[in-house]
């Protein structure tokens, strides 16, 4: 891929990035050191949506379909602004047009680039109709076959999994790590508060921010609030670092407060388990489901996001039969599998 | 009366939020001027400038100036335009300063007294920024969440002045220093490939055994910890753990970071991790890059470059 790169000359100085997650803010600008302005002309294809325009007057400003047109600044020489990049569901992977035209009565300047708009692409490409459950001798729990999920996408595919809504088999969190997550999240609750009482502007935001890192499983539903208090947050800690570095601090404060050896070991192991291969995050890759002995009919859904929270739909593989004959406690995670991963052994 | 706008130009050009952020920027431009009129009284102001720290949060006056005749009545000149974090003055051609500043919780006073008369000097002021949005509404500061690149990641940085007019308005002259940018650096793509599966099944093996088990079923455990522990990692497992974080240190981890163009490394720090609570494992480091802006200069680009698979290979390298 080509790198970004200025486009510039001695009297010209502009930027316009070569790539960009869909769903999120393409910034542009350019500046000119002399020379008086006749118009500049902005031309983007359908994958660009026009966000913002700085240093315009309004009242200078022709928006036609795909192009805008410029014919006077508020201050000479610089003209900067944004655009939106849409998600498209069709396609995960395109190249979007942005060309700048500036006119300047003694010279023209024109501007070109081709954008790489990208985001993850997760499909189910092979759902088994049934899985069977073995136990080793070792005690190992060995799937038969696995839901076969795959991401075609530059862009980093952030899963949840959850059973369907008409699967009966209870999913629980292994009873240690419930323990530990509820001792340091009331650490964490009182270490928040301390920099809520030192930020008392920021007071309502953090126990939004504490309640989202309590229940951090994503789902339609859950997105919009949980997008809007990051962001917010991400602002805030970009605008003041001091306070930045506070939460940072007491979060990990409570972290190590928390942290005993096993505890630490177990984390890691969790924590490999949380990256699948192919840009792929689990953010429940410790969830178990408890599978009773016999034949069980188990849907899973595949709640999907990406780092722009962009929303996706909801991948439903259906019933499919689970077959065991005893009863047995599995991690969802080790019921499917992602290309390029090796086959998932679970341990009881 | 305003020309009709079109609601989607008007949207684009922030027409709506405009007159609030005039306000906040007028406010700071007020404090200035009202410094300037009570300095006026009693020196020439010869050169001054305007400086906003984006790190320190202060706005920054700077002046030559130059005291005209002392009068006898006054001998004392009060400055109540904010709160100030720090006031000096100086002689225009000395770095010692003169002990003639008194800070209040309102601002300063000058004692004239302590100055003498013809004399130039520097005066230097810095007032809090007490908005905290003020740097996000005169600022827009863009960046990216992910990267397509697959040995490096290259992430582009872009801050751009807004309402450049408002500003020119009440500053003829303004810098704007050490903006900051704080980028999400994934850095656990691929991770799982570099580490080896006895190394991971070993550790798993080791909570299981440090876990609350029966007699019977810790005897199991740990004969099974035991013959994996005859392979390879088995002996320093925790220490190769501790390497391991070692690589997650803001010291160790800039090694595999590069800040060009406009930009400059301004440091770095775990990321919090927002999809799950694996939060002694980093998915993600902070990295901060600073740039500066001005009337002259009011947009500013720069890369940040992750050179993932250098990383990837130091990862490798614990484990070979």
């Amino acid at each position: 891929m080509k790198n970004e790169t200025s486009d510039n000359n001695d009297n010209f100085e502009a930027f316009i990035p070569d790539f960009c997650l869909q769903g999120e803010i393409l910034p542009f600008y350019i500046l000119w050191k002399s020379g008086k302005l006749k118009d500049i002309i902005i031309s983007y294809g359908p994958g660009l949506n026009p966000k913002s325009l700085n240093n315009v007057p309004p009242t200078e400003i022709k928006l036609d379909r795909g192009q805008i047109k410029i014919s006077q600044t508020e201050v000479e020489g610089y003209l900067s602004g944004s655009f939106e990049a849409i998600l498209d569901k069709t396609c995960f992977e395109k190249r979007e047009f942005l060309n700048i035209s500036v006119e300047l009565e003694s010279e023209t300047k024109n501007i070109s680039k081709e954008i790489l708009l990208f985001r993850p692409d997760i499909k189910a490409y092979e759902v088994p109709k049934e899985i069977i459950l073995k136990v080793r001798k070792d005690k190992k729990i060995v799937p038969s076959d696995t839901i076969k999920l795959a991401n075609h996408g530059l862009g980093t595919a952030v899963i949840f999994l959850d059973k369907s809504e008409d699967t009966k088999a209870e999913v629980v969190l292994p009873p240690s790590w419930e323990n530990m997550i509820k001792n340091l999240y009331d650490d964490m609750d009182s270490a928040l508060q301390k920099v809520a009482d030192k930020y008392p502007q920021f007071k309502e935001l953090l126990p939004n921010y504490l309640s989202l890192l309590k229940a951090p499983f994503l789902s339609k539903k859950s997105l919009i609030p949980y997008r809007e208090t990051i962001n917010k947050l991400e602002n805030l800690m970009n605008e003041n670092e001091e306070f930045a570095k506070e939460l940072v601090s007491s979060i990990f404060g409570a972290v190590v407060r928390n942290l005993s050896l096993t505890r630490n070991l177990q984390e890691f192991v969790n924590y490999l388990m949380s990256i699948k291969p192919s840009r792929v995050l689990l953010t429940n890759p410790f969830t178990e489901m408890k599978i009773p002995k016999g034949v069980s009919a188990v849907g899973l859904n595949i709640n999907i996001t990406d780092l722009a929270w962009n929303d996706y739909e909801i991948i439903e593989t259906g019933l499919l039969q689970i077959v065991c004959d005893e009863d047995i406690t599995i991690r969802i995670s080790d019921l499917v599998s992602f290309e390029g991963e090796k086959r998932n052994e679970s341990i009881r | 009366m305003n020309p009709y706008v079109d609601p989607a130009i008007a949207e684009l050009t922030a027409v709506a939020s405009k007159p609030i952020i005039e306000r906040g920027i007028k406010k700071l431009g007020d404090r200035i001027v009202e410094t300037e009129q009570e300095i006026s009284g009693e020196f020439e102001i010869l050169s001054k400038e305007t400086a906003i720290y984006c790190l320190e949060r202060v706005q920054k006056y700077s002046a030559i100036i130059n005291l005209k005749k002392v009068s006898i009545f006054k001998k004392k000149i009060e400055f109540k335009h904010g709160k100030v974090r720090r006031c000096s003055i100086r002689p225009w051609n000395s770095l010692e300063r003169i002990d003639a500043i008194a800070l209040h919780a309102s601002g300063f006073t000058i004692d004239l007294g302590k100055l003498q008369s013809g004399e130039k000097y520097i005066l230097e002021i810095e007032y809090e920024l007490e908005d905290d949005s003020f740097l996000d509404s005169i600022v827009d500061r863009a960046k990216p969440r992910e990267t397509p690149g697959s040995q490096e990641d290259r992430f582009w940085l872009v801050a751009a002045l807004k309402h450049l007019d408002v500003i020119k308005e009440d500053y003829n002259k303004i810098d704007l220093y050490d903006l900051d940018f704080r980028v999400n650096v994934a850095m656990t793509q691929d991770l799982n490939t570099k580490i080896p599966k006895i190394f991971k099944d070993q550790i798993e093996q080791l909570v299981k055994v440090a876990g609350p088990l029966g007699r019977d079923e810790l005897f199991k455990e740990y004969y099974k910890l035991r013959s994996l522990k005859m392979k390879e990692f088995g002996r320093n497992s925790l220490d190769l753990l501790g390497r391991l974080q070692e690589l997650f240190l803001p010291t160790k981890f800039s090694e595999f970071i590069n800040v060009k163009e406009d930009f400059r490394y301004g440091g770095c720090e775990r990321g919090v991790n927002e999809f799950n609570v694996q939060l002694s494992w980093p998915r993600s480091m902070v990295v901060i890059s600073r740039t500066d802006l001005s009337l002259d200069k009011p947009a500013a680009h720069g890369t940040l470059i992750f050179k993932k698979s250098e990383f990837l290979d130091e990862v490798g390298k614990i484990f070979s």
